[in-house]
Protein backbone atom coordinates (compact mmCIF):
# COMPACT_ATOMS: atom_id res chain seq x y z
CA UNK A 1 0.00 0.00 0.00
CA UNK A 2 1.47 3.30 -1.02
CA UNK A 3 -1.01 5.69 0.63
CA UNK A 4 -3.34 4.98 3.50
CA UNK A 5 -5.88 7.26 5.13
CA UNK A 6 -7.14 5.92 8.43
CA UNK A 7 -10.06 7.16 10.53
CA UNK A 8 -9.60 10.67 9.25
CA UNK A 9 -11.72 13.44 10.74
CA UNK A 10 -11.00 16.88 9.32
CA UNK A 11 -12.42 20.33 8.66
CA UNK A 12 -11.27 23.87 7.84
CA UNK A 13 -9.86 26.24 10.45
CA UNK A 14 -12.22 26.23 13.41
CA UNK A 15 -15.28 25.20 11.34
CA UNK A 16 -17.19 21.95 11.76
CA UNK A 17 -15.69 18.65 10.69
CA UNK A 18 -16.41 17.81 7.07
CA UNK A 19 -14.93 14.32 7.03
CA UNK A 20 -15.85 11.83 9.72
CA UNK A 21 -13.73 8.74 10.27
CA UNK A 22 -13.05 8.12 6.60
CA UNK A 23 -10.73 5.41 5.29
CA UNK A 24 -9.14 5.15 1.88
CA UNK A 25 -6.16 3.39 0.45
CA UNK A 26 -4.15 3.54 -2.74
CA UNK A 27 -1.96 0.70 -3.97
CA UNK A 28 1.04 1.04 -6.14
CA UNK A 29 0.25 1.73 -9.79
CA UNK A 30 -3.46 2.17 -9.26
CA UNK A 31 -5.98 4.79 -10.29
CA UNK A 32 -8.50 5.24 -7.50
CA UNK A 33 -11.46 7.59 -7.84
CA UNK A 34 -13.59 9.06 -5.10
CA UNK A 35 -17.08 9.97 -6.28
CA UNK A 36 -19.99 11.43 -4.41
CA UNK A 37 -22.53 14.23 -4.50
CA UNK A 38 -21.64 17.88 -4.15
CA UNK A 39 -20.58 18.78 -0.66
CA UNK A 40 -19.73 15.21 0.30
CA UNK A 41 -16.20 16.28 1.17
CA UNK A 42 -14.39 14.78 -1.80
CA UNK A 43 -11.97 17.67 -2.28
CA UNK A 44 -11.45 17.85 1.47
CA UNK A 45 -10.00 14.33 1.36
CA UNK A 46 -7.29 15.42 -1.08
CA UNK A 47 -6.63 18.66 0.78
CA UNK A 48 -6.30 16.75 4.05
CA UNK A 49 -3.70 14.44 2.53
CA UNK A 50 -1.85 17.53 1.38
CA UNK A 51 -1.90 19.22 4.77
CA UNK A 52 -4.29 21.99 3.72
CA UNK A 53 -7.00 21.27 6.28
CA UNK A 54 -7.23 20.94 10.00
CA UNK A 55 -6.92 17.20 10.70
CA UNK A 56 -8.57 16.42 14.02
CA UNK A 57 -8.26 12.67 14.18
CA UNK A 58 -6.71 9.82 12.27
CA UNK A 59 -3.67 9.75 10.09
CA UNK A 60 -2.24 9.66 6.60
CA UNK A 61 0.63 7.31 5.83
CA UNK A 62 2.75 7.40 2.72
CA UNK A 63 4.57 4.08 2.43
CA UNK A 64 5.71 3.50 5.97
CA UNK A 65 5.90 7.16 6.85
CA UNK A 66 3.27 9.12 8.77
CA UNK A 67 2.79 12.38 6.87
CA UNK A 68 -0.25 13.65 8.77
CA UNK A 69 1.51 16.56 10.43
CA UNK A 70 4.03 17.40 7.72
CA UNK A 71 3.86 20.89 6.22
CA UNK A 72 2.91 21.05 2.54
CA UNK A 73 6.47 21.32 1.25
CA UNK A 74 7.41 18.26 3.30
CA UNK A 75 4.56 16.33 1.72
CA UNK A 76 5.70 17.39 -1.77
CA UNK A 77 9.22 16.27 -0.94
CA UNK A 78 7.89 12.90 0.20
CA UNK A 79 6.70 12.38 -3.41
CA UNK A 80 3.10 13.57 -3.57
CA UNK A 81 1.83 16.21 -6.00
CA UNK A 82 -1.56 17.89 -6.07
CA UNK A 83 -3.46 19.29 -9.01
CA UNK A 84 -6.13 21.59 -7.63
CA UNK A 85 -9.58 22.09 -9.04
CA UNK A 86 -10.22 24.88 -11.56
CA UNK A 87 -7.74 27.72 -11.04
CA UNK A 88 -4.65 25.57 -11.06
CA UNK A 89 -1.98 27.43 -13.02
CA UNK A 90 -0.27 30.81 -12.73
CA UNK A 91 -2.12 32.85 -15.40
CA UNK A 92 0.41 35.72 -15.48
CA UNK A 93 3.40 33.43 -16.04
CA UNK A 94 4.40 31.84 -19.31
CA UNK A 95 3.84 28.13 -19.86
CA UNK A 96 7.53 27.47 -19.37
CA UNK A 97 7.66 29.55 -16.19
CA UNK A 98 4.64 27.66 -14.88
CA UNK A 99 6.52 24.40 -15.33
CA UNK A 100 9.63 25.84 -13.67
CA UNK A 101 7.54 26.94 -10.73
CA UNK A 102 5.93 23.49 -10.59
CA UNK A 103 9.40 22.28 -9.68
CA UNK A 104 9.92 25.13 -7.19
CA UNK A 105 11.22 22.87 -4.41
CA UNK A 106 13.79 21.28 -6.72
CA UNK A 107 17.11 23.04 -6.53
CA UNK A 108 19.07 21.55 -9.42
CA UNK A 109 18.61 23.70 -12.50
CA UNK A 110 19.74 20.95 -14.80
CA UNK A 111 17.21 18.49 -13.41
CA UNK A 112 14.43 21.02 -13.82
CA UNK A 113 15.39 21.64 -17.44
CA UNK A 114 15.54 17.95 -18.23
CA UNK A 115 12.21 17.34 -16.56
CA UNK A 116 10.71 20.25 -18.47
CA UNK A 117 11.70 18.74 -21.82
CA UNK A 118 10.17 15.45 -20.66
CA UNK A 119 6.91 17.20 -19.85
CA UNK A 120 6.89 18.98 -23.21
CA UNK A 121 7.44 15.59 -24.80
CA UNK A 122 4.52 14.20 -22.83
CA UNK A 123 2.25 17.15 -23.69
CA UNK A 124 3.42 18.15 -27.19
CA UNK A 125 0.55 20.64 -27.53
CA UNK A 126 2.05 22.77 -24.74
CA UNK A 127 5.40 23.17 -26.43
CA UNK A 128 4.27 25.68 -29.03
CA UNK A 129 2.90 27.94 -26.27
CA UNK A 130 6.00 27.75 -24.11
CA UNK A 131 6.67 31.48 -24.01
CA UNK A 132 3.02 32.54 -23.97
CA UNK A 133 1.17 33.53 -20.83
CA UNK A 134 -0.88 30.63 -19.61
CA UNK A 135 -3.93 32.90 -19.26
CA UNK A 136 -4.19 32.61 -23.05
CA UNK A 137 -4.47 28.82 -23.04
CA UNK A 138 -7.77 27.03 -23.63
CA UNK A 139 -9.36 25.15 -20.73
CA UNK A 140 -8.04 21.80 -21.89
CA UNK A 141 -4.52 23.08 -22.45
CA UNK A 142 -4.58 24.71 -19.05
CA UNK A 143 -5.53 21.40 -17.45
CA UNK A 144 -2.66 19.71 -19.33
CA UNK A 145 -0.33 22.42 -18.05
CA UNK A 146 -1.55 21.85 -14.49
CA UNK A 147 -0.83 18.14 -14.90
CA UNK A 148 2.55 19.02 -16.38
CA UNK A 149 3.41 21.24 -13.42
CA UNK A 150 2.68 18.35 -11.06
CA UNK A 151 4.74 15.97 -13.20
CA UNK A 152 7.71 18.33 -12.85
CA UNK A 153 8.00 16.87 -9.35
CA UNK A 154 8.19 13.25 -10.64
CA UNK A 155 5.63 12.32 -8.02
CA UNK A 156 5.04 8.81 -6.72
CA UNK A 157 1.45 9.78 -6.00
CA UNK A 158 -0.65 12.28 -7.91
CA UNK A 159 -3.77 13.77 -6.34
CA UNK A 160 -6.25 15.12 -8.91
CA UNK A 161 -9.16 17.31 -7.87
CA UNK A 162 -11.87 17.24 -10.57
CA UNK A 163 -9.56 17.13 -13.60
CA UNK A 164 -12.56 17.25 -15.99
CA UNK A 165 -14.31 20.28 -14.50
CA UNK A 166 -15.42 22.87 -17.05
CA UNK A 167 -14.07 20.95 -20.07
CA UNK A 168 -15.81 19.90 -23.28
CA UNK A 169 -16.50 16.15 -23.60
CA UNK A 170 -13.87 15.64 -26.29
CA UNK A 171 -11.25 17.38 -24.16
CA UNK A 172 -12.27 15.34 -21.11
CA UNK A 173 -11.41 12.17 -23.04
CA UNK A 174 -8.00 13.60 -23.88
CA UNK A 175 -7.36 14.49 -20.24
CA UNK A 176 -8.37 11.03 -19.06
CA UNK A 177 -6.15 9.44 -21.70
CA UNK A 178 -3.24 11.44 -20.34
CA UNK A 179 -4.11 10.37 -16.80
CA UNK A 180 -3.96 6.74 -17.88
CA UNK A 181 -0.66 7.41 -19.56
CA UNK A 182 0.68 9.01 -16.39
CA UNK A 183 -0.29 5.87 -14.50
CA UNK A 184 1.61 3.74 -17.01
CA UNK A 185 4.78 5.66 -16.17
CA UNK A 186 4.54 4.38 -12.61
CA UNK A 187 2.67 7.14 -10.81
CA UNK A 188 -0.27 6.12 -8.63
CA UNK A 189 -3.29 8.38 -8.87
CA UNK A 190 -5.98 9.32 -6.38
CA UNK A 191 -8.67 11.34 -8.09
CA UNK A 192 -11.90 13.06 -7.14
CA UNK A 193 -14.50 13.36 -9.90
CA UNK A 194 -18.01 14.57 -10.61
CA UNK A 195 -17.89 12.88 -13.97
CA UNK A 196 -18.33 9.48 -12.35
CA UNK A 197 -18.85 7.24 -15.38
CA UNK A 198 -15.76 8.33 -17.27
CA UNK A 199 -13.63 8.38 -14.15
CA UNK A 200 -14.70 4.93 -12.97
CA UNK A 201 -14.11 3.51 -16.44
CA UNK A 202 -10.41 4.23 -16.19
CA UNK A 203 -10.15 3.49 -12.44
CA UNK A 204 -8.92 0.31 -10.82
CA UNK A 205 -11.00 0.99 -7.74
CA UNK A 206 -13.44 3.57 -6.50
CA UNK A 207 -15.00 4.89 -3.35
CA UNK A 208 -18.33 6.59 -2.81
CA UNK A 209 -18.29 9.36 -0.25
CA UNK A 210 -21.55 10.59 1.24
CA UNK A 211 -21.89 13.39 3.81
CA UNK A 212 -18.27 13.05 4.79
CA UNK A 213 -18.47 9.29 5.39
CA UNK A 214 -17.47 6.19 3.44
CA UNK A 215 -20.57 4.80 1.71
CA UNK A 216 -19.43 2.24 -0.85
CA UNK A 217 -16.23 0.77 -2.16
CA UNK A 218 -15.35 -1.50 -5.04
CA UNK A 219 -13.54 -1.90 -8.32
CA UNK A 220 -14.40 0.61 -10.98
CA UNK A 221 -16.57 -1.94 -12.83
CA UNK A 222 -18.39 -3.03 -9.69
CA UNK A 223 -19.33 0.52 -8.85
CA UNK A 224 -20.46 1.23 -12.39
CA UNK A 225 -22.83 -1.74 -12.16
CA UNK A 226 -24.03 -1.02 -8.65
CA UNK A 227 -27.67 0.13 -8.97
CA UNK A 228 -27.42 2.47 -6.01
CA UNK A 229 -24.46 4.24 -7.54
CA UNK A 230 -26.26 4.31 -10.85
CA UNK A 231 -29.27 6.00 -9.41
CA UNK A 232 -27.53 8.44 -7.18
CA UNK A 233 -24.49 9.60 -9.05
CA UNK A 234 -24.39 8.41 -12.60
CA UNK A 235 -27.51 10.16 -13.74
CA UNK A 236 -30.63 9.26 -15.61
CA UNK A 237 -29.07 7.76 -18.70
CA UNK A 238 -27.41 5.02 -16.77
CA UNK A 239 -30.64 4.33 -14.89
CA UNK A 240 -32.55 3.86 -18.13
CA UNK A 241 -29.91 1.53 -19.46
CA UNK A 242 -30.14 -0.50 -16.27
CA UNK A 243 -33.89 -0.76 -16.70
CA UNK A 244 -33.65 -2.21 -20.18
CA UNK B 1 11.58 73.51 -27.84
CA UNK B 2 12.57 76.39 -25.64
CA UNK B 3 15.05 76.07 -22.81
CA UNK B 4 12.20 76.48 -20.35
CA UNK B 5 10.44 73.43 -21.76
CA UNK B 6 13.68 71.44 -21.68
CA UNK B 7 14.18 72.43 -18.07
CA UNK B 8 10.60 71.50 -17.20
CA UNK B 9 10.93 68.12 -18.90
CA UNK B 10 14.10 67.49 -16.92
CA UNK B 11 12.35 68.41 -13.67
CA UNK B 12 9.41 66.24 -14.63
CA UNK B 13 11.68 63.29 -15.33
CA UNK B 14 13.34 63.67 -11.93
CA UNK B 15 9.98 63.78 -10.15
CA UNK B 16 8.72 60.93 -12.31
CA UNK B 17 11.74 58.78 -11.47
CA UNK B 18 11.19 59.30 -7.74
CA UNK B 19 7.43 58.62 -8.03
CA UNK B 20 8.28 55.48 -9.99
CA UNK B 21 10.48 54.12 -7.22
CA UNK B 22 7.64 54.55 -4.73
CA UNK B 23 4.95 53.33 -7.12
CA UNK B 24 6.92 50.15 -7.86
CA UNK B 25 6.86 49.15 -4.20
CA UNK B 26 3.18 49.98 -3.96
CA UNK B 27 2.28 47.93 -7.02
CA UNK B 28 4.45 44.97 -5.97
CA UNK B 29 2.94 44.90 -2.49
CA UNK B 30 -0.52 45.08 -4.02
CA UNK B 31 0.34 42.27 -6.43
CA UNK B 32 1.52 39.86 -3.78
CA UNK B 33 -0.42 40.95 -0.69
CA UNK B 34 -3.59 42.09 -2.42
CA UNK B 35 -4.08 45.46 -0.76
CA UNK B 36 -2.89 49.05 -1.19
CA UNK B 37 -0.35 49.85 1.51
CA UNK B 38 -1.20 53.44 2.34
CA UNK B 39 1.66 53.79 4.79
CA UNK B 40 4.08 53.25 1.91
CA UNK B 41 4.53 57.02 1.58
CA UNK B 42 5.76 57.15 5.17
CA UNK B 43 8.57 54.84 4.09
CA UNK B 44 9.70 57.68 1.83
CA UNK B 45 9.70 60.03 4.82
CA UNK B 46 11.52 57.38 6.84
CA UNK B 47 14.23 57.31 4.17
CA UNK B 48 14.60 61.08 4.11
CA UNK B 49 14.73 61.46 7.90
CA UNK B 50 17.01 58.45 8.43
CA UNK B 51 19.44 59.79 5.82
CA UNK B 52 19.27 63.24 7.40
CA UNK B 53 20.22 61.75 10.78
CA UNK B 54 23.17 59.80 9.40
CA UNK B 55 24.38 62.50 7.04
CA UNK B 56 23.68 65.76 8.86
CA UNK B 57 23.63 64.85 12.54
CA UNK B 58 26.22 62.08 12.55
CA UNK B 59 28.23 63.64 9.68
CA UNK B 60 28.63 60.43 7.71
CA UNK B 61 29.58 60.66 4.05
CA UNK B 62 26.70 60.48 1.57
CA UNK B 63 27.22 56.89 0.45
CA UNK B 64 27.53 55.22 3.87
CA UNK B 65 24.68 57.36 5.17
CA UNK B 66 22.49 56.31 2.24
CA UNK B 67 23.37 52.64 2.70
CA UNK B 68 22.60 52.91 6.41
CA UNK B 69 19.24 54.56 5.65
CA UNK B 70 18.35 51.83 3.16
CA UNK B 71 19.30 49.17 5.72
CA UNK B 72 17.13 50.82 8.36
CA UNK B 73 14.29 51.06 5.83
CA UNK B 74 14.46 47.40 4.79
CA UNK B 75 14.52 46.28 8.43
CA UNK B 76 11.53 48.50 9.25
CA UNK B 77 9.72 47.10 6.19
CA UNK B 78 10.28 43.52 7.31
CA UNK B 79 9.13 44.35 10.84
CA UNK B 80 5.99 46.12 9.61
CA UNK B 81 5.07 43.15 7.44
CA UNK B 82 5.57 40.65 10.23
CA UNK B 83 4.08 42.69 13.07
CA UNK B 84 1.14 44.39 11.40
CA UNK B 85 0.19 42.85 8.08
CA UNK B 86 0.89 39.14 8.55
CA UNK B 87 -1.68 38.66 11.33
CA UNK B 88 -4.47 40.13 9.18
CA UNK B 89 -3.39 38.72 5.83
CA UNK B 90 -6.06 36.04 5.57
CA UNK B 91 -8.83 38.51 6.36
CA UNK B 92 -10.86 40.68 4.03
CA UNK B 93 -8.43 42.99 2.14
CA UNK B 94 -10.28 45.96 3.65
CA UNK B 95 -8.71 45.19 7.03
CA UNK B 96 -5.03 45.48 6.03
CA UNK B 97 -5.98 48.55 3.98
CA UNK B 98 -7.53 50.33 6.96
CA UNK B 99 -4.63 49.16 9.10
CA UNK B 100 -2.21 50.75 6.64
CA UNK B 101 -4.06 54.08 6.85
CA UNK B 102 -3.78 53.93 10.65
CA UNK B 103 -0.11 53.06 10.37
CA UNK B 104 0.40 56.04 8.07
CA UNK B 105 -1.16 58.45 10.57
CA UNK B 106 0.79 56.88 13.44
CA UNK B 107 4.11 57.22 11.61
CA UNK B 108 3.40 60.86 10.75
CA UNK B 109 2.75 61.49 14.43
CA UNK B 110 6.04 59.82 15.32
CA UNK B 111 7.91 62.16 12.97
CA UNK B 112 6.15 65.12 14.61
CA UNK B 113 7.11 63.91 18.08
CA UNK B 114 10.78 63.39 17.26
CA UNK B 115 11.49 66.15 14.75
CA UNK B 116 8.73 68.68 15.32
CA UNK B 117 6.60 70.34 12.66
CA UNK B 118 9.46 72.46 11.32
CA UNK B 119 10.91 72.12 7.89
CA UNK B 120 14.38 70.59 7.75
CA UNK B 121 16.81 70.56 4.86
CA UNK B 122 19.56 68.19 3.85
CA UNK B 123 21.72 69.95 1.36
CA UNK B 124 22.93 73.30 0.19
CA UNK B 125 22.22 73.27 -3.48
CA UNK B 126 24.91 73.37 -6.05
CA UNK B 127 23.75 73.48 -9.65
CA UNK B 128 25.46 72.04 -12.63
CA UNK B 129 24.78 73.30 -16.05
CA UNK B 130 23.98 70.41 -18.35
CA UNK B 131 23.61 70.48 -22.06
CA UNK B 132 21.12 68.00 -23.46
CA UNK B 133 20.09 68.06 -27.14
CA UNK B 134 21.68 71.47 -27.41
CA UNK B 135 19.52 72.94 -24.65
CA UNK B 136 21.11 74.27 -21.50
CA UNK B 137 19.41 73.09 -18.35
CA UNK B 138 20.25 73.34 -14.68
CA UNK B 139 20.58 70.09 -12.81
CA UNK B 140 21.81 69.29 -9.33
CA UNK B 141 24.18 66.36 -8.85
CA UNK B 142 21.50 64.61 -6.80
CA UNK B 143 19.04 64.94 -9.67
CA UNK B 144 21.48 63.35 -12.08
CA UNK B 145 22.06 60.56 -9.61
CA UNK B 146 18.32 60.17 -9.03
CA UNK B 147 17.67 59.68 -12.73
CA UNK B 148 20.62 57.37 -13.21
CA UNK B 149 19.99 55.22 -10.14
CA UNK B 150 16.25 54.95 -10.59
CA UNK B 151 16.68 53.73 -14.15
CA UNK B 152 19.25 51.18 -13.00
CA UNK B 153 16.93 50.04 -10.20
CA UNK B 154 13.87 49.83 -12.44
CA UNK B 155 15.76 47.84 -15.06
CA UNK B 156 17.31 45.67 -12.38
CA UNK B 157 13.94 44.99 -10.79
CA UNK B 158 12.34 44.03 -14.09
CA UNK B 159 15.22 41.66 -14.86
CA UNK B 160 15.08 40.27 -11.32
CA UNK B 161 11.35 39.53 -11.64
CA UNK B 162 11.71 38.03 -15.12
CA UNK B 163 14.90 36.05 -14.91
CA UNK B 164 15.66 34.89 -11.38
CA UNK B 165 14.02 32.02 -9.58
CA UNK B 166 13.04 34.27 -6.68
CA UNK B 167 11.54 36.79 -9.09
CA UNK B 168 9.47 34.13 -10.79
CA UNK B 169 8.45 32.84 -7.38
CA UNK B 170 7.21 36.30 -6.37
CA UNK B 171 5.26 36.63 -9.61
CA UNK B 172 3.83 33.16 -9.11
CA UNK B 173 2.60 34.01 -5.60
CA UNK B 174 1.12 37.24 -6.96
CA UNK B 175 -0.52 35.37 -9.83
CA UNK B 176 -2.22 32.62 -7.82
CA UNK B 177 -1.41 32.27 -4.15
CA UNK B 178 -3.27 29.02 -3.55
CA UNK B 179 -1.52 27.24 -6.42
CA UNK B 180 1.79 28.61 -5.14
CA UNK B 181 1.13 27.02 -1.76
CA UNK B 182 0.32 23.67 -3.37
CA UNK B 183 3.78 23.71 -4.94
CA UNK B 184 5.50 24.43 -1.66
CA UNK B 185 6.00 28.20 -2.05
CA UNK B 186 5.79 30.10 1.19
CA UNK B 187 3.57 33.17 1.17
CA UNK B 188 5.33 34.46 4.29
CA UNK B 189 8.70 34.55 2.52
CA UNK B 190 7.17 36.22 -0.52
CA UNK B 191 5.73 38.96 1.70
CA UNK B 192 9.09 39.51 3.37
CA UNK B 193 10.79 39.82 -0.02
CA UNK B 194 8.22 42.20 -1.37
CA UNK B 195 8.17 44.44 1.70
CA UNK B 196 11.97 44.44 1.82
CA UNK B 197 12.28 45.42 -1.84
CA UNK B 198 9.37 47.86 -1.75
CA UNK B 199 10.50 49.74 1.32
CA UNK B 200 14.09 49.71 0.10
CA UNK B 201 13.02 51.48 -3.10
CA UNK B 202 10.83 53.95 -1.17
CA UNK B 203 13.74 54.82 1.12
CA UNK B 204 15.99 55.50 -1.86
CA UNK B 205 13.29 57.77 -3.29
CA UNK B 206 13.09 59.47 0.12
CA UNK B 207 16.81 60.19 0.22
CA UNK B 208 16.66 61.88 -3.19
CA UNK B 209 13.46 63.68 -2.29
CA UNK B 210 15.27 65.03 0.75
CA UNK B 211 17.81 66.62 -1.58
CA UNK B 212 15.08 67.93 -3.88
CA UNK B 213 12.81 69.49 -1.33
CA UNK B 214 12.39 70.05 2.38
CA UNK B 215 11.79 67.44 5.02
CA UNK B 216 8.45 67.78 6.73
CA UNK B 217 6.16 65.30 8.47
CA UNK B 218 3.65 65.14 5.61
CA UNK B 219 6.19 64.64 2.82
CA UNK B 220 5.25 60.96 2.68
CA UNK B 221 1.57 61.63 2.15
CA UNK B 222 2.20 63.88 -0.84
CA UNK B 223 4.41 61.23 -2.40
CA UNK B 224 1.94 58.51 -1.55
CA UNK B 225 -0.86 60.29 -3.42
CA UNK B 226 1.25 60.66 -6.55
CA UNK B 227 2.52 57.09 -6.41
CA UNK B 228 -0.97 55.76 -5.83
CA UNK B 229 -2.26 57.68 -8.85
CA UNK B 230 0.63 56.37 -10.93
CA UNK B 231 -0.17 52.80 -9.91
CA UNK B 232 -3.86 53.10 -10.78
CA UNK B 233 -3.00 54.91 -13.99
CA UNK B 234 -0.76 52.10 -15.15
CA UNK B 235 -2.98 49.25 -13.83
CA UNK B 236 -2.75 48.14 -10.24
CA UNK B 237 -0.24 45.31 -9.87
CA UNK B 238 1.58 46.06 -13.14
CA UNK B 239 5.27 46.95 -12.96
CA UNK B 240 5.54 48.57 -16.40
CA UNK B 241 2.29 50.40 -15.78
CA UNK B 242 3.52 51.90 -12.52
CA UNK B 243 6.70 53.19 -14.18
CA UNK B 244 4.85 54.73 -17.10
CA UNK B 245 2.18 56.21 -14.83
CA UNK B 246 4.85 57.75 -12.62
CA UNK B 247 6.59 59.52 -15.48
CA UNK B 248 3.28 60.74 -16.91
CA UNK B 249 2.35 62.30 -13.59
CA UNK B 250 5.81 63.76 -13.01
CA UNK B 251 5.91 65.32 -16.47
CA UNK B 252 2.31 66.54 -16.38
CA UNK B 253 2.84 68.24 -13.05
CA UNK B 254 6.05 69.91 -14.11
CA UNK B 255 4.82 71.07 -17.52
CA UNK B 256 1.30 72.18 -16.57
CA UNK B 257 2.49 74.25 -13.63
CA UNK B 258 5.74 75.40 -15.25
CA UNK B 259 4.04 76.68 -18.38
CA UNK B 260 1.44 78.43 -16.21
CA UNK B 261 -1.35 76.37 -17.71
CA UNK B 262 -2.49 75.59 -14.21
CA UNK B 263 -1.76 77.85 -11.21
CA UNK B 264 0.84 76.32 -8.94
CA UNK B 265 -1.62 76.21 -6.06
CA UNK B 266 -3.52 73.53 -7.95
CA UNK B 267 -0.50 71.34 -8.62
CA UNK B 268 -1.52 68.83 -5.94
CA UNK B 269 -4.76 68.22 -7.84
CA UNK B 270 -3.02 67.16 -11.05
CA UNK B 271 -2.52 63.48 -10.16
CA UNK B 272 -6.18 63.25 -9.18
CA UNK B 273 -7.41 64.88 -12.36
CA UNK B 274 -5.32 62.49 -14.45
CA UNK B 275 -6.55 59.61 -12.30
CA UNK B 276 -10.23 60.52 -12.65
CA UNK B 277 -9.84 61.03 -16.38
CA UNK B 278 -8.20 57.64 -16.70
CA UNK B 279 -10.87 55.93 -14.64
CA UNK B 280 -13.51 57.38 -16.93
CA UNK B 281 -11.80 56.43 -20.17
CA UNK B 282 -9.98 53.21 -19.38
CA UNK B 283 -10.74 52.02 -15.85
CA UNK B 284 -8.49 48.97 -16.06
CA UNK B 285 -5.41 51.16 -16.47
CA UNK B 286 -2.89 51.47 -19.27
CA UNK B 287 -1.55 47.94 -18.88
CA UNK B 288 -4.64 46.39 -17.32
CA UNK B 289 -6.64 43.48 -18.48
CA UNK B 290 -10.27 44.18 -19.22
CA UNK B 291 -12.46 43.38 -16.25
CA UNK B 292 -14.22 40.56 -18.10
CA UNK B 293 -10.89 38.80 -18.40
CA UNK B 294 -10.05 39.24 -14.77
CA UNK B 295 -12.51 36.57 -13.78
CA UNK B 296 -10.50 33.48 -14.39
Amino acid sequence: MILEIQNLTAGYKSGPSILHDVNFCLHENEIVTIIGPNGAGKSTVLKSIFGLTNVRKGNVTHGSRDITDLPTDGIIRSGIAFVAQGDNVFPDLTVQENLEMGAFIRTSRKEVQEKQEEVFHFFPSLKKYRSQKSALLSGGERQMLALGMALMLSPEILLLDEPSIGLAPKIINEVFEKIQKIKSTGTSILMVEQNAIKALEISDRGYVLELGKNALEGTGKELLKNPKVGELYLGKKQKLEEGK
Amino acid sequence: MSELVAQLIWNGLVTGALIALVALGLTLIYGVAGFIQFAHGEMVALGAYAFMIFHKLLHWEILPAALAAVTVGVVVGLIIEKLFFRPVREHDPMIPLVLSIGLSIGLQALILIFFGPNILTISDRSFHSLSIFGKKILATPSQIWAIFLSFVLMGGLILFLKKTKIGKYLRAVASNRSVAEVFGMSTDHAMQWIFGIGVGLAVIAGIFLGFEQNLEPLMGVHMSVKAFSAVVLGAVGSVRGAILGAFLIGLAESLLVGLSIIPSGFSAAIPFVILIGMLLVRPEGLFGRRFENLRR
